[in-house]
């Protein structure tokens, strides 16, 4: 720690008073002052990644900009942002949420831009969450070479490929899927369809076993299985 | 004259060599496993440090540090606002450092509302940012919540349990002013056994004390992380109670209450209950 001024001086009993006095004063106030930086900066940054808003000022005070943090299983993922005007009314004047994202239901819903910002703003959080989510898993599925054939902006309707290996002499069968997500919130699909060979089996609302292996890579060997036995001709179990 | 001048040099290197001691130990506690620690400074920072090694007014900069910190302080009440978080501390350890990857761990402490919280998590700084180890202890009693904390430790979903965590609190909150508001407005009536942070409110008609309707307001939390609020109205009475109860008012209770409920809300539903036990 910093030593005071003045105390190996006999002639000034007293600290504080004199060009050495308020020096060191300075001194010490000026690390207080450094320390105290150093704290704010910490606890701002550590708002940031809790998944703070990152509130700033904007037109001389008359408007605030946001922005909605999003991320899949730990993994930082983009961040939405929105500036809106508080007077008359709440408005939002700009923004670069994805168009298909309903900004204007969610903020009229209940009053929910006007009288509850934090409400609107928490459930556009959870549809971004899960549109970033979902998109996060098809990224993550292309690196298990599975073929995403079609998917929609949402991506909450989608088509992939993959091929099942089957026990030899039998080759290995192509198998098709399809994935709804009919609630935008969630990374699970509501309905999953499996195709291979002239069969289908329609999964509706995964049951519970299956929805906790419906994850980035695992859904490829959830697929791969349940392909592999339509292609043996066996029967799947589904539980509701 | 002299004397005094090189004893001013020898104390202000002094300062200057226990300031950076201190930076060092600030900025990052237990790096033992690093010989030295190059601490980068900018802006009011550096000027400090100049200052102190003489090189730049120390009034100067320090009007300018001031200022920094103030629109700081600043900043952090518009965050901690706007955020609905308020952190009592926060501290940041760096785990490990190489030239692919920073790991740091902070420890965070605060509340949310009057929900009070511990955190620690990883963060690995790569191509990216990853959280890859969540811990947080909740102080609540209300296991309404612990699923779902759970798994977002199990899934490092830190950004998605502070959403719900001030889902959380805000329909907690509602919940004790809402109990609150018609206790004091309506005290022979309506009564709290289990205090004002429960999830029981019970409501009975003054002249029959022993008839009761109780409220359950209860916030459910999903595995996903929404926020639910349950409400139901039950009757808490003896049978024979019911019988002496001509107008049919509280056998009808539940059910009116349930419409009531979609059509005016909850503020309003529970008035119109209260109102008529009242008479």
């Amino acid at each position: 720690m910093v030593q005071e001024m003045g105390s190996d001086d006999p002639g000034r009993s007293t600290r504080g008073e004199g060009a050495e006095g308020s020096e060191g004063s300075v001194n010490s106030q000026l690390l207080q002052l450094m320390a105290r930086h150093a704290q704010l900066t910490d606890r701002l940054h550590a708002h940031h990644l809790i998944g703070g808003y990152d509130i700033i000022e904007t037109r001389q005070g008359k408007g605030v900009c946001v922005s909605v943090a999003t991320s899949y299983e730990g993994v930082y993922l983009e961040r939405y942002s929105l500036e809106m005007v508080m007077a008359p009314a709440v408005k939002i004047v700009r923004h670069d949420v994805p168009v298909f994202v309903p900004l204007a239901r969610l903020a009229e819903k209940d009053g929910a831009l006007q009288h509850h910002l934090t409400g609107f703003l928490g459930e556009l959080g959870r549809l971004l969450d899960g549109y970033a989510g979902r998109r996060q898993q098809l990224r993550l599925l292309k690196h298990v070479s599975v073929t995403v054939i079609e998917s929609n902006a949402p991506c909450s309707l989608l088509v992939l490929t993959l091929t099942a290996p089957r026990t030899p002499p039998l080759g290995d069968v192509a198998v098709l899927c399809k994935l709804h997500y009919s609630d935008h919130t969630r990374c699970l699909p509501e309905e999953v369809t499996v195709e291979s060979e002239g069969r289908t089996v329609a999964l509706h609302r995964i049951s519970l076993l299956l929805k906790s292996f419906i994850d980035g890579n695992i859904i490829l060997l959830t697929m791969k299985s349940i392909g592999k036995c339509l292609a043996q001709r066996q029967y799947i179990e589904v539980a509701f | 004259m002299l004397r005094r001048d090189m004893e001013t040099a020898r104390r202000l290197e002094f300062q200057s060599k226990a300031l950076q001691a201190e930076i060092d130990t600030l900025r990052s506690p237990h790096t033992e496993t690093e010989g030295s620690v190059a601490v980068k400074f900018k802006g009011r920072m550096k000027d400090a440090l100049l200052s102190l090694s003489g090189k730049q007014t120390a009034e100067e900069t320090m009007r300018k540090m001031r200022a920094e910190v103030e629109e700081m302080e600043e900043d952090l009440e518009r965050q901690t606002e706007m955020n609905g978080i308020s952190l009592t501390s926060c501290t940041v350890k760096t785990l490990h450092k190489d030239d692919t990857q920073v790991v740091q761990q902070y420890s965070l402490a605060g509340s949310c509302l009057d929900l009070g919280f511990q955190v620690e998590f990883q963060l690995s700084e790569a191509q990216g940012k990853t959280i890859t180890k969540l811990d947080i202890v909740l102080d609540t009693d209300d296991m309404q919540i612990s699923s779902f904390t759970s798994r977002a430790e199990e899934r490092c979903e830190l950004i998605q349990f502070f959403r719900t965590l001030r889902s959380f609190s805000e329909g907690l909150e509602d919940r004790r002013r809402t109990f609150h508001h018609f206790q004091e407005k309506y005290p022979t009536v309506v009564s709290l056994p289990e205090g004002l942070v429960s999830e029981v409110m019970t409501l009975s008609p003054p002249e029959l004390p022993s008839c009761v309707l109780a409220v359950h307001w209860s916030m459910t939390v999903s595995k996903e992380g929404e926020v639910i609020p349950q409400i139901h109205l039950l009757p808490r009475a003896p049978k024979k109670e019911f019988l002496m109860d001509s107008a049919g008012t509280l056998e009808g209770a539940p059910e009116s209450f349930h419409s009531l409920l979609s059509v005016l809300g909850i503020e309003a539903a529970l008035e119109n209950i209260i109102l008529a036990l009242s008479r």
